[in-house]
């Protein structure tokens, strides 16, 4: 059941069944990613939303093959109906080069500090000589055009140092365009951005979906960040997915206890602060293993099966969520 | 760039003029006068000494008179353990000997150094890790006045492949031993430091994007992990010159090299004052020099210091 | 990004709290490479100490039976009591290796001592008053840091006669540049805590705070450091013992026997060479995997 909550697998661009991330620690393995199942369709926007800790991040670095050393993944990951989990790395950097690009959250490191702009944006499209340097050079000024970076011939020859985060993280998305990736996996793009930068961003993003119709996986923990840009959202806690559903579904009729802590600890100009709630308790320690829901033990609703027994992903239409008590939409 | 070398060699002009003074007030403020030591001198020396240094005058103007010579024509005065000798003429004599071996001993620490600890890091976890590891640790307990004769036991005594001194105009086989003895330190600090420094660099986030480009490892590692990578052995290269230098003296001893080292440990057992000054004076300018180039060498590889 | 860490807070507040204390004191004892290297420090120091009292020879006894026939008559063997046989002038090793190994480790825990309370008391200074006092004083120490030197105490030694004192007291003040680089870097962060701050705040003295609360947490950065001190100072007066400018007779030192053994290694005496090498290195790598062990113990998040 919980392994197909979909049935149009064959339309989609990835497919994650049953993804599980370990990894091995001094202290013990411990499981980053649980039994993860999830689709990207093509062009479309799947919002990926949790806490930091809650294996979003790692479900990402598992479908590029870029986990840590200590990182293992199992379960299924298919691009294009093929089998990616555990292709030799010299495959999966031909697919990071062609298909699945990424975005990280701190623009401010994820630029090489030690190399030009121009360099980097410049290397990936000259790989096995795709492309010449003087065309390579061409492709990432107007990339960079494209972002709305003003005066982009001549800045590109800057070093990373020499700009500001929010342009850092426009300069970071171009580059993940140059090679017209089909999906594109944006980690916390936002997170280490001032407000105001943040939804340029976000609107950015928008629009290279738009343009070119890239799929995009947007990994956040804010909410009502990917309320205005996601076609479907998935709600990640303690390494499983407890929702998944269309953006309105999801943010309308929430089914799982969680969600629905989740959008009531949301801000909102239409309430009062004194509605506004957090969450009690801290989510599961990642090095103990629970047979039964991880949000067991800060849920409101809780069954006496809870602890115990894992709750199956259910639901129709697109809208699935893994609780034992169907809560009433 | 131009503006931040200039202004480095502002600060090591002075730097050197005080290195001289301070060495010539110290051999001044030595038992008896700076040219008068344990035994007595031969009469013609010290005559000639006190014409051409005019010690009845003044501290100051002694001092003037010895820093101008040094500057106008390099000229450190007559040795006088070694009669006939100047200064000049014995470091001329030993110089070349001490940056034969001292800097081939220089890049093979360096080469090897390097070349040990990122393939460490890189295949981080395997037994080359392991081996790179136990060489290093290993060799940091293994100074050169170790060293040289554990390698004169092996290769001379029980082998009979090397000769276990000398010098013959620097051919190889008097070469070998030195080098090796005097770099073993050098190499295993450099090799702990360039794998420490590239496992931190690989953990870092731009590297991972540079893979979440899809480069293959062996460009990421040279084109984005390398640089960040080697600025700490950079830094580095500072002590490693010193070091080298200090280590040359045990060389020269123990491996009858014939370089300044010898003349600088002679001359220590001599009290032959100007011949220590005069190598003194020459390591430290050296010193600073050295340390000057790796200051620019620094900023130039690294675009985010600018001054 | 590529590690995980997980459940691995950072560094408690480094300082005499017991439980820290005793934490890290229990992580050394259950660290077997630690323990062997303690294990045999202690032996090495009990050697010292104690070994010339199981020997019927002096440091300066000459065994006039073995002159002149040390090749043969001189070897290590219990029926002589020359343990380790005899040195070329047919005084027993034995006892000469003991006093070598006591010296060497005083020269080394003096010398160490002398640059940490220098380095400590300079590098607390610069960190905690900072700004133009803090600037002037490490700008210092890169200038004295590109110095030879090993050339400077050599040529003291020259000018001032081989005495043991200068000796001790050279190595050390010519040492404490990076314990002052290291703990004034300590200083500056220790110094933001808030504890310090409200210290400073209800209106303690420096020198009061200096010493209850900037020092004790320095401790752990002590300890480790002066691990590695004491070999290096051990290396540093070899070196110049080597050199024969060093420890003079009737002392001896490690330096002074390696090197002689070096000297004599030619004419097949060998164990003149081999044993006090083999307490050389035994001492350094002790103090080398004792000094890891301490730094693993009091900092955990740097395991794996």
């Amino acid at each position: 059941m919980r392994s197909t909550p979909r049935t149009d697998t064959e339309q989609a661009l990835l497919s994650i069944r049953d993804l599980s991330v370990t990894f091995d620690t001094p202290g013990g393995p411990i499981r980053a990613v649980d039994g993860v199942s999830l689709d990207v369709h093509p062009g479309e926007v799947l919002a990926v939303v949790g806490e930091s800790g809650s294996g979003k991040s790692q479900t990402a670095l598992a479908v590029t093959g870029l986990l840590a050393a200590n990182g293992a993944a199992e379960g299924s990951i298919q691009w294009h109906r093929s089998e990616i989990l555990g292709l030799p790395e010299h495959r999966l950097a031909r697919l990071r080069a062609d298909e699945i690009a990424m975005v990280f959250q701190n623009p401010m490191t994820s630029l090489n500090p030690y190399l030009r702009v121009s360099v980097q944006m410049m290397e990936g499209m000259m790989l096995n000589g795709r492309m010449t340097r003087p065309e390579a050079r061409a492709a990432s000024i107007e990339m960079l055009e494209s972002v709305q970076i003003a005066d982009a011939a001549s800045r590109i020859d800057r070093y990373p140092h020499e700009f500001s985060g929010g342009m850092l993280q426009r300069i970071m998305i171009a580059m993940s365009l140059l090679r017209r990736p089909r999906l594109l996996i944006a980690d916390e793009p936002t997170t280490a951005l001032d407000v105001t930068v943040q939804m340029q961003i976000v609107r950015l993003l928008g629009e290279v979906r738009r343009k070119s119709g890239t799929a995009i996986m947007l990994i956040t923990h804010d909410l009502g960040l990917v309320a205005s840009i996601s076609d479907r959202i998935a709600i990640m806690y303690s390494g499983r997915i407890m929702e998944i559903g269309h953006t309105e579904e999801v943010f309308s009729r929430p089914r799982h206890p969680y969600t629905r802590a989740l959008l009531e600890a949301v801000p909102r100009l239409d309430r009062d602060e004194a509605e506004l709630q957090g969450i009690a308790g801290e989510p599961p320690d990642p090095e103990v293993r629970i047979p039964g829901c991880p949000f067991h033990t800060r849920c409101a609703h809780r069954l006496s099966q809870c602890a115990d027994i894992r709750p199956p992903m259910d639901g129709a239409d697109g809208h699935f969520h893994a609780c034992h008590l169907s809560l009433a939409p | 760039m131009l503006h931040y070398t200039l202004k480095r060699i502002a600060i090591a002009v002075p730097t050197i003029l005080i290195l001289i003074v301070l060495s010539f007030a110290l051999m001044h403020s030595a038992p008896g006068s700076p040219f008068t030591g344990e035994r007595p001198l031969p009469p013609e020396v010290l005559a000639n000494l006190e014409a051409k240094y005019g010690l009845d005058r003044s501290f100051p103007e002694q001092v003037a008179r010895y820093v101008w010579r040094i500057v106008t024509d390099f000229d450190f005065g007559p040795s006088y353990s070694h009669h006939d000798r100047t200064v000049n003429e014995i470091i001329a004599q030993g110089f070349p000997v001490t940056l034969t071996y001292g800097s081939l001993a220089f890049l093979f620490s360096i080469l090897a150094g390097t070349g040990l600890g990122i393939a460490a890091a890189v295949y981080r976890k395997t037994w080359l890790d392991s081996l790179a590891v136990g060489v290093s640790v290993g060799a940091q307990v293994l100074p050169n006045f170790i060293m040289a004769p554990i390698l004169v036991l092996i290769f001379t005594l029980w082998l009979g492949w090397l000769p276990g001194g000398g010098w013959q105009g620097g051919q190889w086989p008097y070469l070998i031993m030195p080098v090796i003895a005097l770099a073993t330190s050098f190499m295993a600090s450099i090799a702990r430091i360039t794998r420490s420094s590239m496992i931190e660099t690989l953990n870092s986030d731009f590297i991972l994007t540079a893979r979440s480009k899809g480069l293959p490892f062996r460009q990421v590692v040279i084109r984005h992990a390398m640089k960040p990578a080697l600025l700490p052995v950079i830094s580095y290269l500072g002590p490693t010159f010193v070091g080298l230098i200090t280590g040359s003296v045990v060389i020269d001893i123990y491996f009858s090299t014939g370089g300044i080292g010898q003349h600088f440990v002679n001359a220590a057992i001599n009290r032959d004052y100007p011949l220590i000054m005069g190598v003194t004076i020459l390591i430290g300018i050296l010193t600073v020099l050295f340390n000057l180039l790796v200051d620019i060498l620094y900023v130039w590889i690294d675009p985010r210091i600018r001054y | 990004m590529l590690t995980i860490r997980i459940g691995q807070d950072s560094l408690p507040e480094a300082g005499p709290g017991r439980s820290l204390w005793q934490d890290a004191r229990g992580r050394v004892a259950r660290n077997p490479v630690a323990m062997t290297s303690l294990a045999a420090l202690v032996l090495v120091g009990a050697f010292a100490i104690l070994g010339p009292s199981f020997s019927g020879w002096s440091t300066e006894d000459i065994n006039w039976n073995v002159l002149g026939n040390v090749e043969s008559a001189g070897r290590p063997s219990l029926d002589s009591g020359h343990y380790f046989g005899t040195d070329q002038l047919g005084r027993d090793l034995f006892v000469r290796t003991a006093h070598g190994v006591r010296i060497s480790l005083m020269v080394g825990i003096v010398g160490a001592l002398i640059a940490i309370v220098v380095g400590t008391l300079y590098g607390t200074i610069a960190g905690y008053f900072g700004g133009r006092t803090d600037s002037i004083m490490m700008r210092t120490v890169d200038v004295l840091m590109s110095i030879p030197y090993m050339f400077v105490l050599i040529i003291l030694l020259v000018m001032f006669g081989h005495s043991i004192i200068l000796l001790f007291v050279g190595i050390g003040l010519v040492s404490w540049l990076d314990m002052a680089r290291i703990v004034r870097g300590q200083t500056l962060s220790i110094k933001n805590r808030e504890y310090v701050e409200s210290a400073v705040v209800i209106g303690v003295p420096a020198p009061l705070i200096i010493f209850r609360h900037i020092l004790p947490n320095l401790l752990g950065v002590v300890i480790v450091y002066a691990t590695l001190l004491i070999p290096n100072m051990i290396i540093f007066e070899s070196f110049i013992s080597f050199l024969g400018l060093g420890i003079q007779e009737p002392n001896t030192s490690l330096g002074v026997l390696i090197s002689e053994g070096a000297a004599q290694m030619r004419y097949g005496v060998l164990w003149q060479l081999g044993f006090p090498l083999v307490f050389f290195i035994v001492i350094q790598f002790g103090f080398f995997f004792l000094g890891d062990g301490i730094r693993d113990a009091l900092d955990p998040k740097d395991r794996h």
